[in-house]
């Protein structure tokens, strides 16, 4: 429809990609909104130097103000991830006889992790004893009481 | 406070929440809604548009409705999970403020299904693997490359396993000598006289 060819209009869509993405995902100086990226003077000023006309920065402006908070989300999203909780399934089983010794009790928890990385799932069955488990949940509430601590309260202060 | 059908242990906030959202749609409706919750938790198809009707009287929301399924499908499976009987759950919901009339529909539904939904429950526990089936053959070896005269029996065995995960089935081939397989057949003799008297 524009009877411009198929290489300009790609490079045209890619230039505005970066133009978009690039500006979104900087935080620019001062004066800068925290939550979305380089402030309007910064981009007028950075998209000045290109020489379009005065419509056409306008139109740019206007299309960076209207879609960077999405961007920033979906930009958010790409970060490369560690395998992330799903759910555990668990068992308790006890063991009465083997062949080797008959009048056991010997109990077990078992358990399946399943994991989430990046859309694939994967599961890790995992075998304990009432012991071990319990000091593992000693040590994860002991690092969830962590966040209590003073230290970790200034910082989340902070960051707020 | 805590609740039997919770497991001995608080109500969850999301569920307390939900609990006006189910006291807006009529006693009848909902326990037609939990027949549909219950087939889900059987595992047979739910039909979706059938509940879509019944909550449209109430003039609930698409979140409300997903979030009346979620809460019904969350008191009917851990009411079985520990096995809450009828009557206890008809008044732990009061408690929680649902009216009596809906308490006492969702408890008689809970209840037909109640079995159903245990060995359900039990099927769905967590499994490293399963033994599908066993074939076999015997057969007799007359001769082989390391001696003329062998003339004994062998036991072809295949153990077709299916591992959790993957739901296909692995096969396992296993081929035994005739004394091994007497010691294989005398130790799983042991361990079924074990299992027969925990039944």
């Amino acid at each position: 429809k524009l009877n411009i060819g198929v290489d300009i209009i790609q490079h045209g869509v890619e230039g505005l990609v970066y133009l978009l993405t690039e500006s979104s995902k900087l935080m620019a100086s001062i004066p800068f909104d925290k939550e979305f990226g380089i402030s309007e003077v910064d981009f007028q000023d950075s998209i000045h130097v290109l020489g379009f006309s005065d419509e056409l920065n306008k139109s740019l402006l206007q299309l960076y103000l209207d879609n960077r908070k999405e961007i920033r989300s979906i930009l958010g999203e790409l970060a490369p991830r560690l395998p992330s909780y799903h759910s555990l399934e668990w068992r308790l089983d006890v063991q009465l006889a083997s062949r080797s010794l008959r009048q056991q009790i010997k109990p077990a928890v078992t358990m399946k992790l399943h994991l989430n990385q990046n859309e694939d799932q994967t599961a890790q069955v995992l075998q304990t004893d009432p012991a071990t488990l319990l000091h593992l949940i000693q040590q994860l509430e002991q690092a969830l009481g962590e966040m209590k601590m003073n230290h970790c309260r200034r910082i989340v202060r902070n960051m707020k | 406070q805590r609740f039997r059908f919770c497991g001995d242990l608080d109500c969850p906030d999301w569920v307390l929440a939900e609990i006006s959202t189910l006291a807006k749609i009529s006693s009848v409706k909902l326990k037609l809604i939990c027949a549909q919750v219950l087939r889900d938790l059987l595992g047979e198809a739910i039909e979706y548009d059938k509940i879509l009707k019944l909550t449209s009287d109430a003039k609930l929301e698409s979140g409300d409705v997903k979030a009346t399924i979620a809460v019904l499908g969350f008191i009917l499976s851990s009411a079985a999970k520990h096995s809450v009987d009828s009557e206890s759950l008809s008044s732990e919901l009061q408690q929680l403020g649902l009216p009596k009339e809906h308490a006492s529909g969702l408890c008689r539904s809970y209840e037909e299904k109640q079995s159903p939904l245990q060995d359900r429950l039990r099927a769905c526990s967590l499994r490293l693997s399963q033994l599908g089936s066993v074939h076999w053959r015997v057969d007799y070896t007359l001769s082989s490359s390391e001696l003329q005269e062998v003339n004994e029996p062998v036991v072809h065995l295949t153990f077709n396993v299916r591992a959790r995960e993957r739901e296909e089935m692995t096969a396992v081939p296993v081929t035994l000598s005739a004394n091994k397989f007497w010691v294989l057949l005398a130790e799983l003799k042991q361990a079924q006289t074990l299992m027969n008297t925990l039944l």
